[in-house]
């Protein structure tokens, strides 16, 4: 559904992609892995359109979409949730989950689906008239996933999702990350914590410094003694 | 005497707030000023005098020349200054609107002349008359005219889709962009009401004052700003209530102590007011959640 091939992508002067080759298929998860600073989010941001400087050929569903802005990509099904969460501080709940459905705005289509955002996450209900910027870490974490999915998405950019999280809610979201996937959305997560989520994942990459250096199926990967070494702390799973 | 000058105050204030809230608008979303505000609402007074000259005493086409003139102008001030400038220093945006308000006020002046010129109704000439205060029909006009704008601008900012994505875009521009929002058209939209406002209030004051000149927008701009600030720069609704303040404060100021003082004792309050609470009277310091 997703197909990236030779996609180079920097910031100004610095070049922060090289070639890079990817694909997602209908209903995968796919993790990418990597260091800090290998280029990981840079990627997601190619694929979104919020960076202007980028070559490469990016394909959606067999349509080009490397020159889309954000806007035309959110209209074909591709959410991307950023690292940091960027929920708006001083709106409500309710207020940033309708903004996710900016795009499809029409009050009975965000009546409903708020109530089935309520249902999904029912804190968020419990919450829905206090603003963004007062919820915990795990909750705006909440709420940024069920702002991505206010628009039906397709495919789920989702960057680092565990950042910055107790360790018991991170299994919460990296499950909620599953029940997603399992609902026949694709997803392409991205994040330092490699281990668990090549144990959500069906396929990884693993990127160094701007490249693709390994990919394959999780388990193999998992398995695979230069990817235990550099990004699972040298242990097996 | 005391009701006297605090409804010659509200007045003041309504003229003040109807420019504080457009710097709130554009400082909220962009962290820039611009210093031209002044003469939008310049150039917004003069088309509605014009017009209204021209066909004859048609006040509400002259209304509406304020509003399309001046919004007008206030887009094409973000397209020249602020746009090509978005994620550099706020110092270019601020230099050129200054050069644009001073070709702004060179250009009418050499258009209409320096001399002031009266509004050619009498708005005085109704009064009401309440025990020993009296109220001009102006006044209540102003007022009116004024509150009736911010009830508006606070339901679109609160319950329509497009001032929900304002606010979201003035939290978190990079955040509405991933959203789909498209950011620059809604830079526009604030700029759109901001400028459209600052003409409705420049024909206003001008009728108020009957008098319409070229750097008319200048003494006023400046005190909106002061009024904004003071209520707390990126919030309207500080915006409003600090432009309120500062009417009613200059105003009892001019009526108990001295009138040539006026200003001074009005800033020496809005100095120490901030001194105190460095974000103004009803701004916010914004804590970031990790």
């Amino acid at each position: 559904m997703l197909k990236l091939s030779h996609v180079s992508a920097g910031y100004g002067n610095i070049q922060a992609l090289f070639d890079i080759d990817l694909e997602v298929g209908d209903g995968e998860l796919v993790a990418l892995i990597g260091a800090n600073g290998a280029g990981k989010s840079t990627t997601l941001k190619s694929i979104i359109g919020i960076l202007p400087d980028r070559q490469g050929s990016i394909r959606y569903d067999d349509e080009e979409i490397s020159q889309n802005n954000p806007s035309e990509n959110l209209r074909r099904g591709i959410v991307m949730i950023p690292e940091g969460r960027w929920i708006f501080p001083d709106l409500t709940v309710s207020e940033n989950l309708k903004i996710g459905a900016f795009i499809k705005w029409n009050q009975d289509y965000i009546e409903a689906k708020l109530e089935e955002q309520f249902a999904l996450f029912p804190i968020l209900k419990e919450r829905r008239n206090q603003k963004g910027g007062t919820l915990s870490g795990g909750e705006q974490q909440m709420l940024a996933i069920s702002r991505a999915l206010m628009s039906e998405p397709r495919l789920l950019l989702l960057d680092e999702p565990s950042l910055g999280l107790a360790p018991q809610m991170v299994s919460t979201v990296f499950s909620l990350i599953k029940k997603i996937n399992r609902s026949g959305v694709s997803v392409l997560l991205v994040e330092q914590n490699s281990a668990m989520a090549l144990q959500i994942a069906n396929r990884g990459y693993v990127i160094s410094s701007g490249k693709i250096i390994v990919s394959g199926r999780s388990a193999d990967l998992l398995d695979n003694p230069l990817v235990q070494n550099a990004y699972l702390g040298g242990l097996k799973k | 005497m005391l009701t006297q000058q605090i409804i010659n105050g509200l007045t003041l204030g309504s003229l003040y707030a109807l420019l504080a809230v457009g710097f709130s608008l554009i400082c909220g979303i962009l962290n820039m000023i611009t210093f031209s505000h002044g003469e939008i609402f310049m150039i917004g007074a003069f088309s509605g005098l014009y017009t209204i000259i021209a066909l004859g005493g048609n006040l509400p086409l002259g209304l509406a020349a304020a509003v399309v003139v001046s919004a007008a102008a206030g887009i094409l001030t973000e397209r020249i200054a602020f746009r090509p400038f978005r994620n550099e220093s706020p110092l270019s945006p601020a230099l050129i609107t200054i050069g644009l308000s001073i070709s702004l006020q060179a250009g009418i002046l050499l258009l209409f002349g320096a001399d002031t010129k009266p509004f050619p109704y009498n708005v005085s000439a109704h009064k009401f008359i309440l025990g020993n205060t009296v109220i001009s029909g102006i006044e209540v006009f102003v007022i009116g005219i004024s509150i009736l704008l911010m009830i508006m601008l606070h339901l679109f900012i609160h319950y329509t889709r497009w001032g929900l994505a304002l606010r979201a875009t003035s939290q978190r521009i990079e955040a509405a962009d991933i959203m789909g929002i498209s950011t620059n058209r809604i830079i526009a939209i604030a700029f759109c009401t901001a400028s459209l406002l600052a003409g409705i209030d420049g024909l206003l004051a001008g009728a108020y004052y009957s008098a319409f000149y070229p750097r008319m927008g200048v003494a006023i701009s400046l005190k909106a700003l002061a009024g904004a600030t003071f209520g707390g720069i990126g919030s309207i609704q500080g915006a409003m209530a600090g432009a309120l303040s500062l009417g009613v404060i200059e105003s009892l100021a001019a009526g108990y102590i001295s009138a040539s003082y006026r200003d001074v004792i009005a800033f020496t309050i809005l100095i120490f007011v901030l001194l105190i609470k460095p974000s103004g009277l009803l701004g916010q310091m914004r804590e970031e959640k990790v």
